[in-house]
């Protein structure tokens, strides 16, 4: 009984073991300019770690650095505090990072400083973010903090600033946050931008004490602070401006305006804006997936090889959301279901099953026939592109299934009828008929 | 003012560039009084310990900063001792063990007797651990203890160890150690040792305002151990003041370090740098607010060592340069007065004009001082400025000829209630100047930007100044801007934005608003956005019922339909039939009848449920006794009537 009982233990003991090895540590490569920057960020390296991230600190010239190694991604993440760095060492250029992005679908976080080189502008070009020159940064005359140095440049960014987006920023905040760096724009025509944190309206990007003889790269809420994006692929990349936003001096600082002085905070909310946004763009949180659809007429159980128009459908949907290395039931309200055939012809929201854990929607299938799909494309800022399609096949009615009895065709019915019944009758009495006089 | 903002991007690079070689002669920062006092609490809240190490770093943090007693501190001792005290018996490696001696050392009476009884304890695990190999963390780890715990230390044994680990290992951290190590032992000729400080120095890793090793802790321990030998010894350490400054530098880098071991390992080497006789890195810092103006013309300075107190000794203060952003420069050279440790200078004593100024100083020490001397520190002060808007209007003029069509003029900081209605032929122009408050004199800044809102949407245009009248213009021509709204004609907010470094009083003016009208102008398509948003609804619209004629007319023609079989019935009925012809036929008549009443009831389910197959199936079924005995039957009635005629 006891050998019994232990070896239940021993499995028990594996089985949690396997499990650990789900949530395998995520393998991230830290690009940094100089080593001593792991003790001026190691509050926010020290979080990441504790959150389950194997750093590996390299300096971003490193003659060793290597992305992949025969065609394998050695990590998963990517981060590159290495704001004025000409040259990557290694085999690591910007070509290696995108193909990092595209094909290996790792996420980067990418911190600058007015220090920029033009390797990390270009990765920046690469992925529709626009970064100002060399030398140049944020300015805001009106918000400014009290330790700036008298350049304007160490700003003092309100909570409104930052985008409205509890999964990239987390919980909303009335603490500002601080941010002393260069500008960036959004290309317009890259939709999946995000503006993370935006400038105020007096706020511009130039050279601080160079006067104003081009217009400003960036100016007013279109200077992007921070900047994300969520590639198709579902990478994640961001750009912040400020790699002293992430500092420990930063996260520690009280937060008071020169100007205009409003009150005064003990502490910036950059130590959990900075958690946040990494653990968006390390895909900790706004990861989703569908892990079950089914679908069948209402008052069964398995799906028909095809539907008949204006069927009673009950289609079902288990969407599930990574949370702390678990897939756990994702509930929300906006989840809609478009049923498709080239155009939607049906797109309801979805409600949540008693059990609140799976999404359902019951409806008549259109009048129409065809070749459709239930459709579920759920893309909201924050989370992965969550997108599934279930294709069935919708038919007309058999003619058993039409309507019999209709009043106005009685007529029809009826003469038809006539004409069966006058036949039969007809043909009886035309085949056996004898005239009375043949008898006598 | 012209000077305020013309170009100086060559002179401000190059005053960056000097900035960064002469910028390790003063630290960059020191420990200010908030970040003490932030330390000393986040060190006394450092409980209950995970391990030994970490009493240990506690209280070595604590005594760096210096003893200020409290309750809360006597509390934080009984627990430290207490927690040292019970891991005694059960520690048998000499980390811990040195761990436990240098608490109760740092404790003093109140804990080192509790330990001391526990020596033979110690001392065995220590001879057991130098028995097998030693390397330099052990000499340093048993030396610590014999020293802690008062027992006596054979220095020249201890030495000649020393020099041998060093020989097998001479890492920077093993260095370092020996110098810790070494610094211990009583009495004795450590020049062996201490002659490696200048190569050890020599290997630190560099950037322009800092030095280090690969960690912290190799620094920390390479800079007490340095200056510890330094005392030993009583001879200066072969470290230059730019040397120490740098690693002071380094050291500041970890201010805001939330771990205990590191905040120890600063505070320790930064104590080394405050507090030894021969090199103490210093700062000057402005004490009062770097912007200064005539209402409050002067700055304060102060003289600080890393730590963030005043040189022991008296200083002289000299203002060496005074340089304006553009690089107008002035040499002052004034020994500043001095109250109480602050030096203050009145800045208007020697420039008039706002703007951004870079001041060096140099100092000198009154008697003999560690404290480093500096030559030529820059810290940067403004000189501010208020302006206030002077003349400003708007007026709408034709594009091409340039005449004129309305003018309204503005008065700071009121809105206009005029609104000018602009279209594709004609232009927005406003021209202001800035006036200086206090000269009266028209003013340039850096910021000069004229705003136009609709809704989200807000473009920004930069007002161009005259270099000459020092007026500014902005000018919207209607076609070239066209592109910059999207041609999207409307009513937008305008307004002024007015900033410079030197502003005080920077601005958002709301002018009033224009309504601009485009060609070929876009009105909003109201065409939203869903991108990352649910979408609306949509309801299939189902195919409508057709509309049906009444019951009354349907039935009507039902009956209708049915009455010439009813006529037919009834007219049999009433001249009655003969059918005595159903003999001749027979069996085969009554199965003929039957079968064909059949297809018709065929028929009847074929509309009800019946499919084309089933139906077919029984049609073929029924035909075949229909035709026999149809046939039969006509066979039978053809050959009576044959033989009856």
């Amino acid at each position: 009984m006891e050998s019994f009982s232990r070896s239940v233990f021993l499995l028990l003991a594996l089985l949690s073991v396997s499990q650990c090895k789900s949530t395998l540590p995520k393998k991230t490569l830290v690009l940094l300019e100089n080593l001593y920057m792991k003790d001026t960020h190691s509050i926010f390296f020290e979080d990441l770690k504790s959150r389950g991230c194997q750093l590996t600190f390299k300096l971003a010239d490193d003659p060793n650095l290597a992305l992949s190694k025969f065609g394998e991604y050695l990590y998963d993440h990517l981060i590159i505090f290495a704001p004025s760095v000409e040259e990557f060492g290694g085999t690591v250029d910007v070509q290696a990072i995108t193909d990092f992005i595209d094909n290996g679908a790792g996420n980067v976080l990418v911190a600058v400083s007015t220090e920029i080189g033009d390797i990390l502008r270009d990765l920046g070009m690469e992925v529709g973010i626009e970064l100002d020159e060399r030398g140049t940064a944020v300015i805001d005359h009106l918000n400014y903090d009290v330790k700036d140095r008298g350049d304007h440049t160490l700003l003092v960014v309100d909570p409104g600033s930052v985008i409205d987006a509890e999964t990239i920023v987390g919980k909303k905040t009335k603490t500002p946050a601080l941010f002393q760096g260069v500008g960036m724009t959004a290309d317009p025509d890259n939709p999946l931008i995000l503006e993370i944190m935006t400038g105020t309206t007096t706020s511009y990007s130039y050279f601080p004490g160079d006067p104003i003889k081009e217009y400003p790269h960036a100016v007013g809420k279109g200077t992007l602070l921070i900047a994300g994006l969520q590639a198709r692929n579902n990478a994640r990349v961001i750009f912040s401006g400020s790699i002293d936003f992430f500092s420990n001096k930063l996260f520690a600082s009280p937060v008071l305006k020169s100007v205009r002085s409003g009150s005064e905070f003990k502490q910036s909310c950059n130590q959990e804006l900075a958690k946040a946004i990494s653990q968006w763009v390390f895909k900790e949180k706004g990861v989703i997936r569908v892990s079950s659809v089914k679908h069948h007429k209402i008052g069964e159980k398995e799906p028909p090889s095809a539907y008949t128009i204006k069927d009673n459908v009950h289609y079902e949907i288990v969407i599930e959301e990574l949370v702390r290395g678990q897939w756990k039931p994702f509930m929300l309200t906006d989840v809609q279901m478009e049923f498709f055939r080239i155009d939607p012809f049906v797109r309801t929201y979805l409600n949540k099953t008693a059990n609140k854990k799976a999404y359902y929607a019951d409806f008549m299938l259109p009048d129409v026939y065809g070749v459709f799909q239930f459709k579920v494309d759920y893309n909201r800022i924050g989370y992965t592109h969550l997108f599934s399609t279930t294709q069935v096949s919708v038919r007309p009615f058999q003619h058993t299934q039409y309507e019999r009895f209709i009043p106005s065709a009685y007529p029809y019915y009826m003469s038809a009828f006539s004409m069966m019944i006058g036949l039969c009758f007809f043909t009886f009495v035309f085949l056996h008929y004898r005239d009375k006089e043949k008898k006598e | 003012m012209q000077h305020i903002c013309s170009s100086f991007l060559l002179t401000s690079a190059a005053l960056l560039l000097c900035l960064s070689t002469v910028d390790a002669e003063a630290l960059s920062d020191v420990f200010s009084p908030h970040d003490i006092t932030r330390i000393r609490d986040l060190l006394l809240s450092t409980e209950p310990y995970g391990e030994l190490s970490t009493p240990y770093h506690v209280l070595r943090g604590l005594q760096a900063l210096g003893t200020s007693s409290s309750e809360n501190k006597d509390g934080f001792k009984r627990n430290a001792c207490a927690y040292a005290l019970s891991h005694i018996d059960t520690s048998s490696d000499l980390q811990s063990l040195f761990y436990i001696s240098s608490i109760a050392a740092e404790l003093g009476s109140s804990c080192l007797p509790d330990v001391i009884k526990k020596k033979s304890h110690i001392q065995s695990v220590v001879s057991d651990a130098l028995e097998t190999e030693q390397t330099m963390e052990k000499l340093y780890y048993s030396t610590s203890i014999s020293t802690n715990l008062g027992l006596d230390v054979n220095s020249e044994s201890v030495l000649a160890s020393i020099l041998t680990a060093l020989d097998d290992d001479e890492t920077i951290q093993n260095t370092a150690l020996a110098f810790l190590t070494a610094s211990q032992l009583p009495d004795f000729d450590l020049t062996a040792i201490y002659e490696l400080v200048e190569d050890v120095v020599a290997q630190a890793d560099e950037t322009p305002t800092t030095l280090y090793y690969d960690s912290l802790e190799t620094t920390s321990n390479v800079i007490t151990g340095i200056f510890a030998m330094a005392t030993k010894t009583g001879e200066a350490p072969a470290i230059t003041s730019e040397q120490a400054t740098k690693f002071g530098n380094y050291l500041l880098t970890n201010t805001y370090t939330v771990d205990v071991a590191r905040l120890a390992y600063v505070l320790a080497a930064a104590t080394a740098l405050d507090r030894n006789q021969y090199v103490v890195p210093c700062s000057l810092l402005l004490t009062s607010s770097g912007y200064v103006s005539r209402a409050n013309p002067d700055i304060q300075v102060r003289l600080a060592t890393i730590l963030g107190s005043p040189p022991p000794t008296e200083f002289t203060v000299t203002v060496m340069t005074v340089t304006h952003q553009e690089g107008d420069e002035t040499l002052p050279k004034k020994k500043l007065k001095s109250k109480n440790g602050l030096y203050s200078y009145n800045l208007f004593q020697d420039v008039s004009s706002p703007g951004v100024y870079t001041l060096t100083f140099s100092t000198e020490s009154v008697g003999g001082s560690p404290v480093v001397k500096l030559t030529e520190t820059p810290l940067q002060v403004t000189v501010s400025f208020e302006v206030t808007i002077g003349s400003a209007e708007l007026s709408l003029s034709d594009r091409e000829h340039g005449t004129t069509a309305k003018k309204i003029s503005l008065e700071y900081p009121n809105s206009s209630k005029e609104t000018l209605e602009a279209d594709q032929h004609s232009k927005v122009v406003m021209k202001f100047t800035l006036i200086d408050k206090e000269t009266k004199k028209s003013a340039l800044v850096h910021q000069a930007f004229v705003r136009l809102t609709r809704g989200q949407h807000e473009i920004f245009f930069v007002a161009t100044a005259n270099k000459k009248t020092l007026q500014y213009t902005f000018e919207l021509d209607m076609v070239t801007a066209a592109e910059d709204f999207g041609s999207l004609s409307g009513s937008y907010a305008m307004s002024l934005i007015v900033g410079d470094f030197a502003l005080e009083n920077p601005f958002s003016w709301d002018i009033g608003s224009v309504s601009l009208l485009f060609a070929g102008s876009t009105t909003d398509t109201g065409d939203e956005d869903y991108t990352y948003r649910a979408k609306p609804e949509i309801q299939h619209m189902f195919r409508l019922e057709e509309k049906l004629p009444p019951k009354v007319i349907s039935s009507t023609f039902t009956v209708l339909v049915l009455s010439p079989l009813a006529l037919l019935l009834v007219l049999w009925v009433g001249i009655g039939f003969n059918v005595s012809g159903l003999g001749t036929g027979g069996l085969w008549a009554v199965m003929f009848h039957i079968s064909l009443g059949g297809i018709f009831v065929v028929y009847y389910l074929f509309w009800l449920k019946l499919n084309m197959f089933d139906t077919m199936k029984l049609l073929a079924l029924l035909s075949v006794p229909t035709f026999l005995a149809g046939n039969r039957m006509l066979k039978r009635i053809a050959s009576s009537n044959q033989s009856a005629s």
